[in-house]
């Protein structure tokens, strides 16, 4: 880990009883960076996150936040952290106010305007009981909260989880507004990929609680490509391309690669005298479906 | 500390709704009293009694639901993130939410009981047997230990996890080991020691718990698995600590050895070799040591089962018998005077010979006799007298007796000769003294004589054959059997026995002056040794030949008063009436106890006594030198 890492999490490994939740999982995220940490349910998401957070320990490994054990330095730490969970867990007799005042309370730094501001732009008043709000009004409340006291790292655990496509705008358009304004490093395990794609540095996916992928965005984009042989059934191998998934059709073939550089591909191409070939750039979407979900597709 | 009040102030703020509870609950004592009934009963009884009453109850409920959800629920319902994702630590949550929800609990408390309190206060003050406060200390430590019990029990269930199995396994083990560890110091009669060691243990345990919770938000946080295995380890933990220590505790009052007590009482054998001591052991309570010591070389035995029926020996003192209970447990739980005892016999020539005869008897203040030849015992309990075979283990023969028994002892290994009270009317004073031999080959009972008015016996003389009873101020030599007077003398006896010439010796203490008074065989008296003044006293024993100890106290009133001063000890020489040794301020602690034979002892006189000096020492005392020795090594 160096200092440019606010996160650096170090073969951590996650049990409950005998089911591995998390599987030796290493990784840093860069000061400034949104770190994207993506993967189907019951992947270990939640448990990295609770780990990374110090509200529960690892079975073998750490979480370092700010170059400093998490597990043992949670309290400090959690001055400099906002944190969005997964399910709500305010008190849901609190009103938002008091909510607000209470965490007044125990942070040393606490912005009550930056609150009222964003509750106001979200119309969410601060005499309404937290449990009577909607989700989305929730997942609001608890990111107001969150970014209130301006912190060095925000954890978003799933926030557009039940929300509707206004609340996920209205979400993402917040926290894209405040990593305009100061530049957070934030980390957010989501299921909303295509909202995340425009938001993320850097991307990781966990299967099976094993991080299988950990790169920038824009090199994870520019090395996954969709290539489409209409009339020939094709050997990409032998071209040296790594196929994610590879779907044979009529007399045409459809592959997914995983390291296309276009020098390597019209090498292929004139080798394999291969004419019509369509390469389309995939979203992240394609490319999570492309490595995490091969067996829904099989 | 801020985070900590911030953190109780809201989740009083949560639970606000209680109060409210509450005070309706409050209002329903005053509205019972006025309904109809309420005239004869009493409207400032029914409020009083249903304030306690609703108090008490919701209270109590209360502390089980708060205690039951306020980490156990918010684990489950995993809502506990919602501290632990913001700069706190894990004792301002742990503490913050305890203080929150035992403040609740007292506040609840407070609004139903307060004004009842207030509105009956002149009902309550004389029933109370106890100060307010105590009181209302004790309900609100109840409530405090339910809200904690129910906290444990609820991690435990809430986690579903299997370790509940040995959650349960350890809770059986531990009950078990306290009561192991306690049962010991109950059985000897250490009560308060025993009393304050369950305090203790219980202060322990509530402490443990009270941790147990900050350390298993500390390390389990807000996984509910890892939160249980945490809470399991610190308190299984520390809870094996205190029984440990508490273990380790009784061990060492049970190590005090003789030289750890200080002699309270002394039975020595009539043999004068053997003593039965025991007393308080330092430094440990109300724990008293129980110890059968060889006066001879000064080596001692432990003789717990003693403390329920002193020590006895035989006549000849060459048997400690001790009657123990036979289900300590059912001692324990029960009242210890109508449990179950069984009888163990020692014989003191036979080093480590003690057996449990396997007699059962039901009451521990059952009249017991054994016989010359130790192969004997008789028993009378219930007005049944029944005898038994020690080496067969065998009931050789039973009776129904008319009277209660006051004294009795084989006259031979086949007849037992029983002194009882002819008791005309129930709840009324006896009126006569009978006599009865029970054969044991024909399992006959017999009267053999009656006395009237009521005759005490004294003592009996070695042979079986004379008895000295006190009747009417004044000292009769009868027949033992038949209890037929044989002649009458004029004197006020408190204490006689025979003198090895067939003369008799009597403690007078009339006028409050002792003074020894010599009969001969037919009781004519021979002359009288004054002792000074005494309102008590005793001839204790022969001490040599022609030599008698006479044991008196000015002031006193019992035998066994534990203060030594104002005791006097005198040996007398019979022959030349004088005393020859007078000690001051000395007590006799050998009272010869042998069991309920009223014979004297057929032995060689015995010069060796132990006694209790002014400053509350024991020694072992010589009547013809004067010479004291410590009375163990």
């Amino acid at each position: 880990m160096t200092d440019a890492n606010v996160v650096s999490i170090d073969s951590m490994t996650v049990r409950y009883g005998r089911n591995v939740a998390v599987d030796d999982v290493s990784l840093d995220v860069p000061r400034g960076t949104v770190y994207a940490l993506l993967g189907r349910n019951g992947a270990g998401k939640s448990s990295l996150v609770r780990c990374l957070v110090g509200q529960q320990k690892p079975a073998h490994g750490r979480a370092i936040l700010f170059g400093e054990d998490v597990w043992t330095r949670r309290a400090q730490l959690m001055e400099r952290v906002g944190i969005v969970p997964e399910e709500a867990d305010a008190p849901p007799e609190m009103t938002v106010h008091e909510l607000s005042k209470f965490c007044g309370e125990i942070y040393s730094r606490w912005d009550h305007n930056a609150v009222r501001d964003r509750l106001s732009r979200f119309a969410i008043k601060p005499d309404a009981r937290f449990g009577t709000l909607s989700k989305g009004q929730k997942k609001q409340v608890m990111l107001a909260m969150a970014l209130a006291v301006s912190p060095e790292l925000l954890v978003l655990d799933d926030p557009t989880l039940g929300l509707d496509v206004v609340a996920r705008k209205s979400l993402f358009d917040e926290v894209i507004s405040d990593l305009a304004d100061r530049g957070t490093t934030t980390v957010i395990t989501t299921h909303d990929l295509a909202g995340v794609e425009a938001l993320a540095d850097r991307v990781a996916i966990l299967k099976d609680g094993r991080l299988v992928l950990d790169e920038p965005m824009e090199a994870l984009k520019s090395r996954f490509r969709r290539i489409r042989f209409p009339y020939a059934a094709v050997a990409l191998a032998a071209g040296n391309l790594r196929t994610a998934s590879v779907t044979q059709w009529g007399g045409g073939t459809e592959a997914i690669v995983s390291n296309y550089d276009d020098v390597v591909f019209e090498r292929f191409r004139s080798a394999a005298n291969v004419t019509h070939a369509d390469v389309s750039p995939m979203s992240l979407e394609e490319i999570f479906i492309a490595v995490a979900g091969e067996e829904v597709r099989s | 500390m801020t985070r900590t009040l911030s953190i109780a102030a809201r989740e009083i703020r949560e639970r606000s709704f209680v109060f409210a509870a509450a005070g309706i609950m409050a209002v329903i004592p005053f509205a019972s009293a006025l309904l109809p009934y309420a005239r004869t009963t009493g409207r400032t009884q029914i409020i009083s009694v249903g304030g306690l009453i609703v108090s008490i109850g919701f209270t109590f409920a209360l502390a089980l639901v708060l205690g039951g959800s306020f980490v156990g629920r918010e684990l489950a319902e995993r809502r506990l993130s919602f501290y632990f994702s913001k700069p706190v630590s894990s004792s301002a949550i742990w503490f913050g939410k305890l203080a929150g929800a035992l403040m609740t609990i007292a506040a609840c408390f407070a609004i139903i009981f307060v004004p009842s309190f207030v509105a009956a206060r002149r009902f309550w003050t004389p029933n109370w047997s106890s100060s307010p406060a105590s009181f209302i200390v004790a309900i609100v430590a109840t409530a405090v230990c339910l809200f904690l019990l129910a906290h444990v029990g609820s991690t435990m269930v809430r986690s579903r996890s299997p370790r509940v199995a040995l959650d349960l396994l350890l809770l059986c083990v531990t009950v078990g080991a306290i009561w192991l560890i306690l049962r010991p110091l109950f059985a000897s009669l250490a009560m308060q020691l025993a009393s304050d060691l369950a305090w203790s243990i219980g202060t322990a345990i509530f402490v443990a718990i009270v941790s147990a919770g900050w350390w298993q938000l500390a390390r389990g946080r807000t996984d509910i698995q890892r939160s249980h295995a945490e809470l399991s380890r610190f308190l299984w933990a520390s809870v094996g600590a205190v029984v440990t220590a508490a273990a380790l505790i009784v061990a060492w009052v049970f190590s005090a050895g003789p030289q750890d007590i200080d002699i309270k009482v002394a039975y020595q054998n009539p043999r004068g070799d053997w003593a039965i001591v025991r007393g308080p052991a330092h430094h440990r309570g109300d724990y008293e040591g129980i110890f059968l010591v060889n006066l001879t070389n000064g080596k001692a035995k432990r003789l717990e089962e003693g403390r329920f029926r002193g020590g006895m020996f035989t006549r000849r003192g060459d048997a400690a018998v001790s009657i123990a209970p036979f289900d300590l447990d059912k001692a324990l739980v029960g009242r210890v005077q109508y449990v179950e005892g069984e009888l163990y016999v020692e014989r003191l020539d036979a080093p480590g010979s003690r057996s449990a005869t396997g007699i059962r008897i039901q009451s521990i203040y059952a009249t017991v006799a054994v016989s010359d030849d130790l192969g004997r015992v008789a028993i009378v309990e219930r007005g049944l007298l029944s005898v038994h075979d020690l080496s067969r283990k065998a009931l050789l023969g039973s009776v129904r007796l008319p009277e209660n028994v006051y004294e009795m002892f084989f006259a031979s290994p086949d007849v037992v000769r029983v002194y009882s009270f002819d008791k005309r009317e129930v709840n009324r004073p006896p009126v006569g003294t009978r006599a009865y031999e029970f054969d044991i080959r024909t399992r006959r009972l017999q009267r053999t004589g009656e006395v009237q008015p009521l005759a005490v016996p004294i003592t009996v003389s070695a042979d079986g054959t004379t008895a000295l009873l006190r009747s009417k101020g004044t000292l009769v030599v009868a027949d033992a059997r038949t209890l037929a007077q044989r002649f009458a003398i004029a004197v006020k006896p408190r204490n006689a026995l025979f003198l090895g010439n067939g003369g008799i010796a009597v403690l007078d203490l009339s006028n409050d002056n002792a003074s020894v008074r010599i009969f001969d065989a037919q009781g004519a008296p021979v002359r009288d040794i004054a002792l000074g003044p005494a309102t008590f006293g005793g001839i204790r024993e022969i001490v040599a030949n022609k030599k008698l100890l006479a044991a008196v106290q000015r002031g006193g009133r019992y035998l066994d008063d534990e203060n030594p001063r104002g005791w006097s000890l005198y040996v007398i020489d019979l022959e030349k009436g004088v005393v020859e040794r007078q000690e001051r301020d000395l007590a006799l602690r050998s009272q010869f106890r042998s069991l309920s034979d009223p014979r004297q002892a057929d032995l060689a006189p015995v010069t060796q006594f132990v006694v209790a000096d002014a400053s509350g020492k024991f020694w072992r005392w010589n009547a013809l030198t004067g010479e004291r020795k410590k009375v163990f090594g």
